[in-house]
C-alpha cells in the first residue's frame, strides 16, 4: 500500500514537472560528460574530451526534468562558459576530488563563475567526483580547500559522488531539483 | 608521493608560467620528432593530447581512456586546448617523448594493449617515477629556458629512418642512387641541391627550422642565443623532421621557378609572335605594293603595246579594240564606248554635243534614246512638218 501511494505521489508530482535549465561546469577530465550520460542512460559511456558542449534532457528522479548543458572544461574553452550563464536555473560544478594539484584551479574557476552577475542568484551543487579513488579528498577537506565557507547568502551543496558506480549522483540531482524549486519560489514571491 | 611533492616544489619555484608562445614553440619542436607524430597507444597520426605523467603524446580517443584511469595514473592535457601548462609539465614532455616511453616499456616487457593493465603495471610505475625525476632534474638544470637538449638516442635511430625517407626523395630529384649511410647521404644530397641551399640562404623565408638543416655539418648555428645553448643533437632531429617541411618548400620554390621560367618563355614567345606578325605585315605590305606596281607595269606595258600596234597597223588595232579582244578590254568602259560609238555613228554636230553634256544617268538614257531617234526621225519629221506646214 505504501509503495503504491509513493508511486501515485510520484505520478502526481510528475505533472508539476518544470523543465529547468542546468549548467554543468568544471575542469577538464572532472567527469562532467560521464555524469551526464550516467544520468541520461544509466550507463558508463567511454567519453572523449568535450570540445564544445553536450546537452541532454534528463529526468534523474521522478518529477524532475532537467535540460543539462555540459560544456567542455579545457583551459582554452573555459571563456565560452559565460555564454551559457543567462537563463540558467542551477549550476552543477563537477570536481575531480582525486586531482589534488588542481583543486586551487578548480576553486578559482568556480568563484569566477558564481561571481558572474548572470549567476549571482543561481544555486549550485558541487559534485566531488571520483570519490572512489584512494587519493580522493573527502567533502570536508574539499570545503576547506575550496573555501566554500566564504560563500554566504546563497544556496550551495556539496555531494561526494562516483560517476562510474553512480554513487551520489542521484542525491546531487535531487538536491539540485530542490534548490532550483526553492529558488523559483523565492524569486516569484 | 615524496617525488610528487618534490616536483610540486620545483613547479612552485619557477613562479613565472610559460607563455602561450613558449608552449606552442615547445610543442612544435617536440612534434617534429617522428615518434611523437603517432599516438603512443594506438599510433593514430598527429596526436594533440598528452599524458604528462608519462610524457607521451596521445590521440583524443586514447586520451579519453587515460582520463578514465584517474590523475594518479595519467594526467592528460591538450597540446592546443590547454594554455596553462607549467614549466614542469613542459619539461616532462621534453625529457619524455613517445620514443623514450616506448623503449622503457619494451625494456620492462610491458607489451599489454589493455590500458588498465598497461598503466597499472610495475613498468608504468617505474617510468612515472623516472620521468618525474628527470623532469625535476631538467627543471633545476634549465629553469625556464625554452629549449633544452633532450634528444634521446632512440630518436636518432628514428631520425635516420626519417632521413632516409627524405633522402630517397632528394635522391629522386637529383637522380642519384640511394645508399645506406643517412648522414653522409643527407650532406651529399643537400650539397647536391645547391640550388635549394642557395634559395634558403638567399630567400630566408623558409620555416624557422630551416637553419637547423645545416647544423649537421656544424657550418651554421641557430641565431637564437637560447637555442644555441642546445647541443647539436636536438636541432638535428628537428632538422630532419624539418627537412620534410623543407622538402616541400624546395618543391614549391622549384615549382615557382619553373613557373617563372615558363612565364619568361611565354613572354619570349609572345615577343617572337609579335615580331613575326610585324614581319609578315611588312611583307604583306611589300607584296601589296609590288602588286600595285605590277598592275601599273601591266597597264604601262599594254599602253606601250597598243601604241606600237597602232603605229604599225592602225586598222587592226581599231578592230581588235572594237571587238573587245585587244588590250585588256579597257576600251570597253561605258564612257569610252559611248564616245567612240557617238563619234563614229553621228554625222550631225548637235547630237554629239548633247550626249556628253548630260552626265546624269537617266537623262543620259532619255536623251540618248531621244537623240538616236531624233537622229533617224528628225529629217523625216522635219520633212513631214514642212510638208504639213506647206499644206497649211
Amino acid at each position: 500500500m505504501g509503495l503504491f501511494l509513493s508511486h501515485l505521489y510520484n505520478v502526481i508530482a510528475s505533472f508539476g514537472t518544470e523543465n529547468s535549465r542546468i549548467l554543468m561546469l568544471g575542469l577538464d577530465a572532472a567527469g562532467k560528460t560521464t555524469i551526464l550520460y550516467k544520468i541520461k542512460l544509466n550507463e558508463n559511456v567511454q567519453t572523449i574530451p568535450t570540445i564544445g558542449f553536450n546537452v541532454e534532457t534528463v529526468s534523474p528522479a521522478p518529477g524532475i526534468s532537467f535540460t543539462v548543458w555540459d560544456v567542455g572544461g579545457q583551459d582554452k574553452i573555459r571563456p565560452l562558459w559565460m555564454h551559457y550563464f543567462q537563463g540558467t536555473h542551477g549550476l552543477l560544478y563537477v570536481i575531480d576530488s582525486s586531482d589534488r594539484e588542481r583543486i586551487q584551479e578548480a576553486r578559482d574557476e568556480l568563484f569566477g563563475v558564481i561571481n558572474n552577475e548572470n549567476m549571482s542568484k543561481v544555486p549550485f551543487v558541487i559534485i566531488a567526483n571520483k570519490s572512489d579513488l584512494p587519493t580522493a579528498l573527502n567533502c570536508s577537506e574539499l570545503i576547506e580547500e575550496l573555501n566554500l565557507h566564504s560563500v554566504s547568502k546563497r544556496r550551495w551543496y556539496i555531494q561526494s559522488a562516483c560517476a562510474i558506480n553512480g554513487d551520489g549522483i542521484c542525491e546531487a540531482m535531487q538536491q539540485m531539483a530542490k534548490m532550483v524549486k526553492d529558488q523559483r519560489k523565492y524569486t516569484s514571491t | 608521493d615524496c617525488s610528487e611533492d618534490e616536483g610540486y616544489v620545483t613547479q612552485q619555484m619557477s613562479n613565472e608560467e610559460p607563455t602561450k608562445a613558449d608552449i606552442d614553440t615547445i610543442f612544435k619542436r617536440l612534434k617534429t620528432l617522428p615518434a611523437n607524430k603517432a599516438c603512443f597507444d594506438c599510433e593514430a597520426k598527429n596526436p594533440t593530447w598528452a599524458s604528462i605523467t608519462y610524457g607521451v603524446f596521445l590521440c583524443i580517443d586514447c586520451s579519453a581512456r587515460h582520463r578514465g584511469l584517474g590523475v594518479h595514473l595519467s594526467f592528460i592535457r591538450s597540446t592546443n586546448l590547454d594554455t596553462n601548462w607549467t614549466w614542469f609539465q613542459l619539461r616532462a614532455m621534453q625529457v619524455g617523448g613517445n620514443a623514450n616511453a616506448d623503449l622503457f616499456f619494451q625494456q620492462h616487457a610491458c607489451q599489454s594493449k589493455d590500458i588498465q593493465q598497461k598503466y597499472n603495471s610495475r613498468a608504468a610505475q617505474l617510468y612515472r617515477e623516472k620521468l618525474h625525476q628527470l623532469a625535476t632534474k631538467a627543471m633545476k638544470l634549465h629553469g625556464t629556458k625554452l629549449i633544452i637538449d633532450d634528444a634521446p638516442k632512440t630518436d636518432h635511430t628514428a631520425d635516420k629512418k626519417e632521413g632516409d625517407f627524405f633522402h630517397e626523395h632528394s635522391v629522386l630529384t637529383t637522380a642519384r642512387s640511394n645508399t645506406e649511410n643517412n648522414a653522409e647521404n643527407y650532406l651529399v644530397s643537400s650539397e647536391s641541391n645547391d640550388q635549394n641551399l642557395d634559395k634558403f640562404n638567399q630567400a630566408g623565408e623558409g620555416p624557422s627550422i630551416d637553419p637547423n638543416v645545416f647544423n649537421t655539418d656544424g657550418s651554421q648555428k641557430t641565431l637564437d642565443p637560447k637555442r644555441s645553448t642546445i647541443g647539436q643533437r636536438r636541432p638535428a632531429p628537428s632538422k630532419k623532421k624539418g627537412f620534410g617541411a623543407q622538402k616541400v618548400v624546395t618543391d614549391f620554390k622549384e615549382i615557382e621557378r619553373n613557373v617563372q621560367e615558363q612565364e619568361k618563355m611565354k613572354e619570349i614567345q609572345v615577343h617572337q609572335e609579335i615580331k613575326t606578325r610585324e614581319e609578315t605585315e611588312k611583307q604583306l605590305e611589300k607584296q601589296m605594293a609590288n602588286l600595285k606596281f605590277a598592275y601599273q607595269d601591266i597597264n604601262k606595258q599594254r599602253d606601250v603595246e597598243e601604241a606600237k600596234l597602232k603605229q604599225s597597223n592602225p586598222k587592226k588595232a581599231e578592230q581588235l579594240e572594237r571587238l573587245g579582244m585587244g588590250f585588256a578590254g579597257r576600251g570597253h568602259s561605258a564612257m569610252t564606248d559611248m564616245q567612240t560609238i557617238q563619234q563614229e555613228g553621228v554625222t550631225t554636230t548637235r547630237n554629239i554635243s548633247l550626249a556628253p553634256r548630260n552626265r546624269d544617268f537617266f537623262n543620259d538614257n532619255d536623251i540618248s534614246s531621244f537623240s538616236s531617234r531624233s537622229n533617224s526621225d528628225l529629217p523625216f519629221s522635219k520633212d513631214h512638218d514642212l510638208d504639213y506646214d506647206n499644206k497649211k
